[in-house]
């Protein structure tokens, strides 16, 4: 699709959050399954079912512009994903491989606050206002994420732990 | 990367040597950003942001050879995905004030990933205690948010529209220390 006007790059931004977001379904249970400690597994279950939200909201805002939900492929979700994959597979050590988790989930939430941040923007600009609401919420719910995994990451589940081990 | 991760000075490395492949990365992309960008600020942002990602490239390779590790060859997967976004726009959007504004989103998600990467790589260098380690990744930490406000400002005096937050500390993340100061009278 050529992109030739603000229109046609929301809409296309709009197809790659959805993406996003289904590529996100499919991680986030491999990512809860991963984690040891439980307050990190039930964020990311948490986190699931918030994501199942998000995905809902874009196919309205799909609906609002007229249009039937359609996706195109995230590559830089991709990316991120597969960098936290990569850090299930290679980290031997359960604390490290849940602060390696944190790392990759948070990669994750930055990506979409972008993301939502610059779609919402041109909403207001194309005024599409019930589009701009569904993504603010959206974008509210990343935020608060994103921060309850720095809060995860400082409280360090238990790190120094891990580094007495594998020094031992 | 194929070595395993047994702790959390392991850990510290793999990220450090994956921040050097997106940077690494990033100087290429820049480069072609800056050439497909039409509005002249625009391009001379890129450029300048690629002299400093030649010097955070710098950094980061003075912080290994601090932790008497090798550069390796981990390729970063995250930016990867995020350059190939911004390469699907350049062959998607003729040039113009719609590229424009695709390109600054490209280049500010690169900037949100790299910001992630670089406060939780700080604040593990600050936890294990590499004090020369950390005062590198600080430098470059800074310059990755100054840039990002900056193509803020500039997506906002081009088109009427804000980016994610108006302000850098209003991006959805947290408030994090040794944010610089001076960003917005540098702005000014």
């Amino acid at each position: 699709m050529k992109l030739d006007s603000l229109d046609k790059l929301f809409e296309h931004e709009l197809e790659d959050l959805l993406d996003a977001e289904q590529q996100l379904l499919e991680a986030l249970p491999k990512m809860a399954s991963a984690a040891g400690s439980k307050e990190l597994k039930d964020a990311f279950n948490a986190h699931l079912k918030e994501t199942k939200t998000h995905v809902t909201r874009l196919e309205k805002a799909f609906k609002s512009l007229g249009k039937s939900p359609k996706s195109v492929t995230c590559k830089g979700m991709q990316g991120l994903i597969k960098e936290g994959e990569d850090v299930i597979k290679n980290a031997t050590d359960q604390a490290v491989m849940d602060a390696g988790l944190i790392g990759a989930a948070q990669r994750v939430e930055h990506y979409e606050i972008a993301a939502y941040g610059t779609a919402r923007a041109h909403a207001q600009t194309l005024g599409h206002t019930e589009i701009f609401d569904l993504l603010q919420t959206t974008l509210d719910e990343e935020g608060m994420a994103n921060k309850k995994l720095t809060q995860l990451a400082e409280g360090r589940i238990n790190i120094r732990g891990a580094n007495e081990k594998a020094l031992a | 990367m194929a070595e395993k991760i047994e702790s959390i000075d392991d850990l510290f490395v793999h990220d450090l040597r994956d921040i050097h492949s997106a940077e690494e990365q990033l100087i290429a992309a820049l480069r072609k950003m800056a050439a497909a960008a039409d509005a002249p600020e625009l391009s001379e942002a890129f450029t300048r942001h690629l002299e400093q990602t030649t010097d955070h490239r710098q950094r980061v390779e003075q912080a290994l050879a601090e932790l008497d590790a090798s550069v390796g060859d981990e390729v970063c997967e995250g930016v990867q995905g995020l350059i190939a976004e911004a390469e699907e726009s350049m062959s998607a959007i003729q040039s113009g004030p719609v590229l424009d504004a695709a390109l600054i989103d490209a280049a500010r998600k690169v900037e949100h990933y790299e910001i992630t990467a670089y406060r939780s790589a700080l604040s593990r260098a600050h936890e294990l205690g590499h004090d020369a380690v950390a005062s590198l990744l600080e430098t470059n930490l800074q310059e990755e948010e100054l840039t990002d406000f900056r193509l803020q400002k500039l997506a906002e005096g081009m088109m009427p529209y804000s980016g994610p937050g108006s302000d850098p500390r209003d991006d959805g993340s947290e408030v994090m220390l040794g944010r610089p100061a001076t960003a917005d009278s540098d702005l000014r």
